[in-house]
């Protein structure tokens, strides 16, 4: 960006900055997420916006970037939320441009001319379509329903309808190149609200959910460094515990990656027989139960469990 | 010779007279009256060379002010072309289906954060 934009973007006070997205090096691609990639790039490049949707800790957010970062496009991310309002999303009139003109082309004769008009500061999603960007709205059912009203036109006709009376382009004609990628949380969460309808209708949505045991295995140990033997132990320990659905907090991908990294810095084995390791599990997987005075008998019940999965697979 | 200022005004103290004064007091004379028109000439110079530091002092200031408004003059231009591109309400647009509002489809003129997943 030359000096001369960034000092212009200063001053319209407009945020002139897009994400360039590029992997981890420990970022782990497996046979089944790259199905999933191949699928939702097909969707993309034909210009359908692709929805990732599962519980949480299966990986979505971190899937919708990497799919984005495969169109080779610069991203504008936006995180769904209880307050963002359509204005967030758009943009909005943001203070004024005043103009002062004084002409003395001839010199026995002055003319001035004054104006000031309402300076208009394009948000995210409006950057988005006006450049051809790839948005990436991650949980978006955390926004109120009608702040994602917008997107309706935009993914339906590829026209963005800004507020009258704002700018002298109240129809944005969506860049071709534009797509959209959401992530969402199941319906249950807590602060999520329902999809609408037409929304939904207007989007491919792909389920995720938890990966098979070669890639939390994969993913795990890449992620924290231990070799794929160990790894395996702390992923099948968390895996059986997420089987038992005795937890009020499902454990996940990174429940196992916590442990392993713990267990890397620390530089300890997996292993039953090591009370540190097994202090790391407890306090992990054990912070899956709700914490409650009348519940020390659940919670003494889980840690039981918790224990004899050690016993079973770090034994 | 057309009178320009009061520099150009010619001294009674020349040197007109090449003469050689025979006289001891005439000498004498003529050595004190040289010796103001030194010192004369020499505060002149040194006003001269004052007002020629002084004006390359001018020239220097005025040359960074044409500069600093010029970057200016840039910038409203740039302004103007916004404007342009979205004029004031009451000038009637014709939207066509070609997407003039759409951007060139690049990054160029954005700042780029580079974002780890």
């Amino acid at each position: 960006m030359t000096m001369m934009n960034e000092a212009r973007a200063r001053f319209d006070g407009s945020d002139k900055t897009v994400l360039m997205l590029r992997p981890r090096s420990d970022f782990v691609e497996t046979d089944t997420t790259r199905e999933v990639i191949v699928r939702a790039l097909a969707y993309l490049k034909t210009g359908l916006p692709v929805h990732f949707r599962g519980p949480a800790g299966t990986g979505k957010t971190n899937l919708a970037l990497h799919v984005a970062a495969q169109l080779q496009r610069p991203v504008m991310l936006i995180v769904g939320d209880e307050a963002l309002t359509t204005t967030d999303m758009v943009g909005d009139s943001n203070g004024y441009r005043y103009r002062k003109v004084v002409d003395r082309f001839i010199h026995s004769v002055t003319k001035y001319e004054e104006d000031a008009v309402q300076r208009w500061v394009d948000s995210r999603l409006t950057s988005a379509c006006r450049e051809g960007f790839t948005l990436v709205y991650d949980e978006f059912t955390r926004s109120r329903p009608e702040t994602n009203n917008v997107l309706l036109n935009v993914l339906e006709e590829r026209m963005l309808i800004l507020p009258t009376g704002t700018r002298q382009d109240n129809y944005i004609k969506v860049h071709p190149d534009f797509r959209a990628i959401f992530t969402s949380n199941s319906q249950e969460y807590a602060g999520v609200h329902q999809v609408q309808d037409a929304l939904s209708d207007r989007m491919v949505s792909i389920d995720l959910d938890y990966y098979d045991r070669d890639t939390e295995v994969a993913i795990t140990a890449a992620r924290s460094g231990l070799d794929h033997v160990a790894a395996a132990r702390i992923v099948d320990v968390v895996r059986d515990f997420r089987e038992t659905r005795d937890y009020d907090q499902v454990p996940t991908l990174r429940a196992s990656i916590m442990i392993a990294r713990v267990t890397v810095q620390q530089e300890i084995y997996p292993s039953i027989q090591n009370g540190r390791f097994v202090s790391i599990c407890l306090d992990i997987l054990g912070s899956k139960s709700e914490f409650t005075n009348e519940g020390r008998e659940q919670r003494a019940r889980r840690q039981k469990l918790i224990l004899s999965l050690l016993e079973r697979h770090c034994g | 010779m057309k009178i320009k200022g009061m520099r150009d005004i010619r001294s009674r103290y020349g040197l007109s007279s090449k003469g050689i004064p025979k006289s001891r007091e005439q000498i004498v004379a003529e050595l004190a009256r040289l010796g103001h028109h030194r010192s004369r000439l020499k505060r002149e110079l040194d006003i001269w060379i004052a007002n020629q530091q002084r004006t390359k002092e001018r020239i220097q200031q005025v040359r960074e002010r044409i500069a600093l408004l010029q970057r200016s003059l840039n910038r409203a231009s740039f302004d103007c072309d916004d404007e342009e591109e979205s004029p004031a309400a009451e000038t009637p647009v014709e939207k066509s289906d070609s997407p003039d509002t759409a951007g060139n489809g690049n990054s160029e003129g954005w700042r780029e954060v580079s974002l780890e997943y």
